[in-house]
């Protein structure tokens, strides 16, 4: 697969539409879902995957390997969450632990599981999402989260340790 | 393993996650089956698992990229490009014609820069030359 040559390289024009919308409809869901489960809200969530190919548009030509698209994508969106959360506590709409109250029709349990991963710190519940849903490796998510193996060691014990608690009781 | 001889809640979850190497999971495997309390940390554990797997995505479809507002902005970025340098001949030609008409000493890069130098050489001398009859008189 070409989206570019070389000579495309020093003209960031000159890219190819059709292949960049392949490589959205092959790796979009997985931006979308990350970010929905990330911030709880739909809307929100599409905000975030076209940002995020948008960034990808522009940045295509830097990306010389193919095979790094994913984990680029996986680093940008992981950024992209955070910087999102920054903006909206800066905005004072993180009042009360119901941080995001529009719950869409599926399973109650589903909901409960749900504000339990939106009430995680956000770096324990950045790990915990890539880990349990994208079935990233440990190892993975060191490299998405551009930190160590061991602080992501630590970060999914106190993210699985909180939710035991949660439900379990201490 | 901790130091009281039972597994860590560390190493449970890494156990569980496929974290371990063969030989430390086999390790955690053995002191599971005769060790009750650690048993009952990984069911804990293992339902934790389970249940972060019942969070569902709500049914969506993906939404349409809109790919071609970006385009149509580089396409009048080009077109801006290309104004501005339309503009920036004009200007230069229109100068180098006024130079000419008038008689001006005019100092705008015609070819190259060796052709300036030679210009303005020859602008520089006939100024002189003014200047030295100007004396005589």
């Amino acid at each position: 697969m070409r989206i570019w040559t070389n000579r495309d390289a020093e003209q960031p024009d000159n890219k190819n539409p059709a292949e960049f919308r392949k490589i959205y409809k092959q790796h979009g869901p997985m931006v979308l879902n990350y970010a929905y489960r990330y911030i709880g809200n739909m809307d929100d969530a599409e905000d975030i995957l076209q940002d995020v190919f948008m960034k990808l548009w522009t940045h295509i030509h830097k990306i010389r390997d193919l095979k790094k698209i994913k984990s680029w994508l996986s680093r940008t969106t992981y950024n992209r969450c955070m910087d999102f959360h920054r903006e909206k506590k800066q905005a004072h709409i993180m009042k009360n632990d119901n941080l995001y109250p529009d719950f869409e029709q599926h399973d109650i349990r589903s909901d409960i599981i749900k504000n339990i991963i939106l009430q995680l710190p956000e770096r324990q519940r950045a790990a915990l999402i890539m880990q349990k849903y994208e079935n990233k490796s440990y190892k993975e998510i060191a490299e998405s989260m551009d930190i160590s193996l061991k602080s992501v060691e630590a970060l999914i014990y106190r993210a699985k340790k909180s939710i035991k608690e949660n439900i379990h009781g201490r | 393993m901790a130091d009281n001889g039972h597994i860590t809640e560390a190493d449970i979850i890494k156990y569980i996650d496929g974290e371990l190497s063969e030989k430390e999971s086999e390790k955690i495997k053995r002191h599971l089956t005769i060790c009750e309390p650690c048993n009952q940390k990984f069911a804990a554990y293992s339902s934790v698992n389970e249940i972060l797997d019942d969070y569902d995505i709500p049914i969506h479809t993906l939404p349409e990229l809109s790919i071609e507002l970006n385009m149509s902005k580089q396409r009048m970025n080009r077109w801006k490009y290309i104004f501005n340098a339309a503009c920036v001949t004009i200007l230069i030609a229109v100068s180098i014609y006024a130079g000419i008409i008038t008689g001006n000493k005019v100092n705008v890069v015609i070819k190259g820069n060796s052709e300036r130098n030679e210009f303005n050489e020859m602008m520089h001398m006939y100024a002189n030359k003014e200047r030295i009859s100007l004396e005589r008189k």
